[in-house]
């Protein structure tokens, strides 16, 4: 030992176990923090990337600007790429629907266009077209095709490529056809729209990028939009509900570093006060106040060296396990995520956070051990409890010695309670606000619903009807998971006791019928499904006020018909317009009514792309609409975000749990001291895991209240700022979230005590007492 | 009848070369009411022989009778009951609880027992140990000699036959000193009790019944104090 500070790895190699406490203490803080933020960086780079993969990687838009100044945009430094994209009026192929689109190659490349086989048009007479159109068409690249214009001009193209699958077109049954910018310009003044899309470089305010080149071209505000969500993502958007996510992340993340911190904080302060005698000997044998204060702070030095690399780790593996876990869960539709990624942002987030807490938290109990009286520390006339002075007797009166005990340890020093108890309430904050997540991604992005059909087959319009034939075909083919039709009677005027309205009717068959037994709200299916009764969606807002039992007068072509309202449902998959009524029947009730037999719409579900088999059954009179990308990029893009709400969720949980856990160890640990003395007085062991369990019910019960109001509170400011704010949608009390988290911290807790009780009760009370 | 019986008690600690004999076949017996004061070099076993007495450890070999019984024959939760109904404990650093004021101390072992403190009887102590002024007083709140009495009212309160001090009066000053071993005096001659107790203190040696010298490990009984 060389100086006075050699005294700190020697007093940490005697005393291994309640270093570990302490080490443990801020690795989880450290793990805690480097995983959630880790896991939001991760989590944001994949929407980005999600997003760019389905909307393209652009940042702003400008229309109507000329060429020179596009050209003088362009050279700008902070531009990475730009170029103009234009957009022609639809038109139709072979009684197909066909998007017209042309630009440049850079820029077309950037808004995800891929061109799979041959090449980029070159000339105005060149195009790309979709690799479908190619099949259905019998096109090969090489071919020319004559395309009609709306305004009577018919081009000829050479087609030189094909380009990858969009959803957008195989939802719509249509196809796109991809020409140079030449190409589209050569189209004439009234018959296309261009527009300049750029993307900046990595590091730009891309805000003030743009007010400066509307400033500099004397651009209006009209002439320039930006790309929100990108930009959202990237942190720079001045969307007014874009603020709102980033007021949301901000008190995300404070609560986050609060958690942090309440746990280093704690564990050093009950790790240093618990030594006062220790320090009152340092000062008793010539520490000056300064070297006791330098003794603790080079402590927490040495603490967080050893427990930030271990938290760091245990942070990454924490956040690879919460992505491995659901990933296996939902291994099919999750977007490509390597799994192994590191997080440098988490990381320095730990790193940072870690190791300023340390030292913070080591100031305030260095000080108060520089304060300790040598005199006191030698005499052993000073307070053997780690909490510091106690300034009231326990209350024997109210409770049994031991309970009453247990909670004097736990009251009496109030900075304890609120170090211990706060980062019991923050757990269940933490916990209770991110739970406001999984309510905004059912909001922000729609998970599938399970009536969302893959493939779908439809007149090409309401007055081509499909034979019930055709349904039988579609049956026949392999990959079949489930056929469901509907039959549609729109405009049906009609009488009930709320006045006079219009009605459509709509068959269901036994699949769509299931799915509707869950929004149900009352009345019951059965009389719909086998009887002659009809289902109707509850209005919103209280406008119509459906009963179960209600009359509904239709007039029909073929004569008046009264039907009775046989349920009421919270929700189906159309949308009313003009407030019509939507009434849903059975196949036999609509025969009944109608007189109509045929289908609108027969909607599959496959397992496997059947599109060009069910093709060959349909003329050319209908349209199939192939949903399977679209779906799949729907599922990867809620998966892509569900992974990370529940990873987050996950993280919280564990990090409480184990948070609870060592609270209790590293504060019954302190006190085994004053546990001894008791033992050697006459007190049981039955009786001291009674005044620990007391001690720890005191922690966990004011936090979990503590917790739960100011949890509900947050939760509540949360959900109005991010939810009712952009869906309109009310907030409840989450009480059934709190209810199984409070009950999860308390189990815990109580769990938590076995161990450190059994330890009591196995310690020699020799030793201890002798210790004095 | 002796109240106290010990039978060839041996403690040994670690094993092998390293192995260290803290008591060597320690046999003695007090009888009842007795004043026996045990002395000896510091390691001499003294403590050990103490917490022997005490059951706050256990023995390698041998046994003790307390009363008549074999008291590490008893399990863990018998032993402790019976250690806080018949044994007081004075310890040299007094080991008062923080949390319970002067009054709640003395009380303690009645209070683990559930039971309700005799209020004449705590009233009496506290009088005897002239500590009716501080009753609502904290640990931290009195001196060193004062924070002695209540260790010493704690080690009444539930009329023990047997009293263990060890050292009782090592931080204290002489004047202090004086009056805890007279009031231990009194204690045990009002209440028939018999009292062991550690001492480096010859002038408080000399006042006991019995003097047993421990030296490394062995004991030996110097009968009444022969100086």
């Amino acid at each position: 030992m060389n100086s006075y500070l050699g005294l700190v790895s020697e007093y940490q190699k005697a005393h291994k176990e309640k270093n570990r406490l302490t080490v443990i203490c801020i690795a989880i803080s450290v793990m805690l923090v480097t995983a959630i933020f880790g896991m939001a960086d991760l989590s944001i780079e994949a929407q980005i990337s999600a997003h760019i993969r389905q909307k393209g990687n652009y940042h702003a838009i400008i229309s109507g600007i000329s060429d020179s100044i596009a050209e003088e945009i362009r050279s700008r430094n902070d531009v990475k790429t730009a170029g103009w994209i234009g957009m022609a009026e639809d038109t139709s192929y072979q009684g197909k629907e066909l998007f017209i689109q042309g630009g440049e190659q850079d820029m077309a490349g950037q808004m995800t266009l891929v061109v799979t086989d041959g090449a980029y048009p070159a000339s105005e007479q060149e195009a790309l077209l979709d690799r479908l159109a190619l099949a259905q068409f019998g096109i090969s690249i090489g071919d020319t095709i004559d395309i009609t214009f709306s305004n009577g001009q018919v081009r000829q193209y050479t087609i030189t490529g094909t380009f990858n699958d969009f959803s957008g077109l195989k939802g719509f049954d249509a196809h796109g056809l991809f020409l140079s910018v030449e190409g589209i310009r050569a189209l004439g003044t009234g018959m296309y729209q261009e527009y300049f899309y750029m993307q900046f470089k990595s590091g730009v305010n891309i805000n003030r990028a743009l007010s400066e080149i509307k400033a500099e071209h004397g651009l209006e505000e009209n002439q320039v939009s930006v790309n929100t969500m990108l930009l959202g993502l990237m942190g720079q958007s001045d969307d007014s509900s874009m603020v709102q996510l980033y007021i949301t992340a901000g008190i995300l993340f404070i609560l986050v570093t609060m958690a942090g911190t309440f746990m280093i904080a704690s564990s050093f302060n009950m790790s240093v006060l618990e030594r006062t005698q220790f320090f009152g000997l340092l000062r008793c044998l010539g520490a000056t106040k300064k070297q006791v204060r330098r003794y603790v702070r080079l402590e927490g030095l040495r603490y967080s060296l050893k427990a930030i690399p271990i938290g760091l780790l245990a942070g990454c593996a924490l956040m690879w396990a919460a992505l491995l876990f659901l990933n296996i869960l939902n291994s099919q539709y999750l977007p490509e995520m390597p799994l192994l990624q590191i997080s440098w942002h988490g990381i320095a987030a730990g790193v940072v956070i870690g190791f300023l807490v340390v030292m913070l938290a080591s100031r305030s109990p260095a000080k108060k051990a520089a304060k300790v009286s040598p005199q006191a520390a030698v005499t052993g006339n000073i307070s053997h409890t780690n909490n510091g002075q106690i300034n009231q007797a326990s209350n024997t009166k109210l409770f049994r010695v031991d309970t009453a005990m247990g909670f004097n340890h736990a009251f009496s020093n109030k900075k304890s309670l609120i170090l211990i108890a706060g980062s019991f309430a923050l757990s269940i904050i933490l916990f209770v606000c991110f739970t406001v997540l999984i309510d905004f991604m059912g909001y922000g992005l729609k998970p599938l619903k399970p009536y969302a059909p893959d493939i779908t087959i439809v007149g090409a319009d309401n007055t081509i009807l499909l034979d019930r034939s055709l349904m039988e075909e579609v049956k026949t083919l392999p990959h079949i998971k489930k056929v469901y039709a509907r039959m549609f009677f729109y405009d049906i005027p009609a009488n009930s006791k709320q006045g006079d309205g219009n009605a459509v009717l709509i068959s269901y068959d036994e699949p769509q019928f299931e799915w509707t037994e869950k929004m149900l709200i009352s009345g019951d299916i059965d009389n719909v499904q086998n009887g002659d009764g009809i289902l109707i969606e509850h209005g919103y807002g209280g406008e119509s006020d459906w009963h179960v039992g209600d009359m509904i007068t239709l007039r029909l072509p073929g004569g008046t018909h009264e039907v009775t309202v046989a349920g009421i449902l919270s929700d189906t998959p159309f949308n009313a317009e003009n407030d019509e009524w939507i009434l849903i029947c059975s196949e036999t009730t609509f025969t009944a009514l109608t007189g109509r037999t045929e289908y609108n719409i027969i909607d599959l579900q496959v397992d496997e792309d059947i599109s060009e088999q069910v093709r060959s059954f349909i003329t050319p009179q209908m349209r199939l609409l192939d949903k399977q990308q679209g779906n799949r990029e729907a599922r990867t893009a809620y998966y892509g975000m569900a992974v990370f709400v529940y990873g987050f969720l996950l993280v919280i949980a564990l990090v409480a749990l184990i948070n609870i856990l060592n609270t209790v160890n590293a504060s019954v640990s302190n006190r085994m001291g004053n546990y001894g003395v008791m033992r050697a007085v006459g007190m049981s062991g039955r009786q001291l895991k009674r005044m620990v369990t007391a001690e720890a019910a005191a922690y966990a019960i004011t936090g979990s209240i503590v917790g739960g109001v100011l949890g509900l509170l947050l939760h509540r400011f949360i959900f109005e700022s991010i939810i009712t704010s952009n869906w309109g949608a009310l907030w409840q009390p989450p009480l059934a979230v709190l209810a199984v988290t409070i009950i999860a911290a308390l189990v815990t807790t109580f769990a938590s005590v076995l161990s450190p009780t059994r330890k009591i009760e196995e310690m020699s009370i020799v030793n201890v007492v002798n210790a004095g | 009848m002796n109240l106290l019986e010990v039978n060839g008690i041996c403690k040994t600690y670690g094993s092998g070369e390293t192995a260290v004999k803290a008591l060597k076949d320690v046999s003695f017996s007090v009888p009842k009411g007795e004043f026996v004061a045990v002395v000896g070099e510091s390691g001499s076993g003294k403590s050990t022989l103490l917490n022997m007495i005490g059951a706050l450890d256990t023995p390698t070999s041998g046994n003790v009778l307390i009363d008549g019984s074999e008291v590490f024959r008893m399990n863990d939760e018998k032993l402790t009951i019976f250690r806080r109904r018949n044994i007081g404990f004075i310890f040299q650093a007094y080991n008062l609880i923080p949390e319970l004021s002067v009054e709640q101390n003395i009380a303690f072992p009645v209070l683990l027992d559930y039971k309700k403190p005799d209020k004449a009887y705590v009233e009496e102590i506290l009088t005897v140990l002239a500590l009716q002024e501080r009753r609502w007083h904290l640990p931290r709140q009195l001196s060193g000699g004062q924070q002695q009495r209540v260790a010493i009212g704690r080690a009444l309160i539930t009329r023990p036959m047997l009293i263990l001090a060890d050292e009782p009066t090592g931080n204290l000053d002489s004047q202090n000193s004086n009056e805890v071993i007279s009031l231990l005096k009194t204690a045990s001659k009002r209440y028939q009790q018999t009292i062991i107790m550690i001492t480096h203190n010859r002038s408080i040696a000399s006042t006991a019944d019995r003097v047993l010298q421990v030296s490394d490990g062995v004991l030996t009984d110097l009968g009444g104090y022969a100086e």
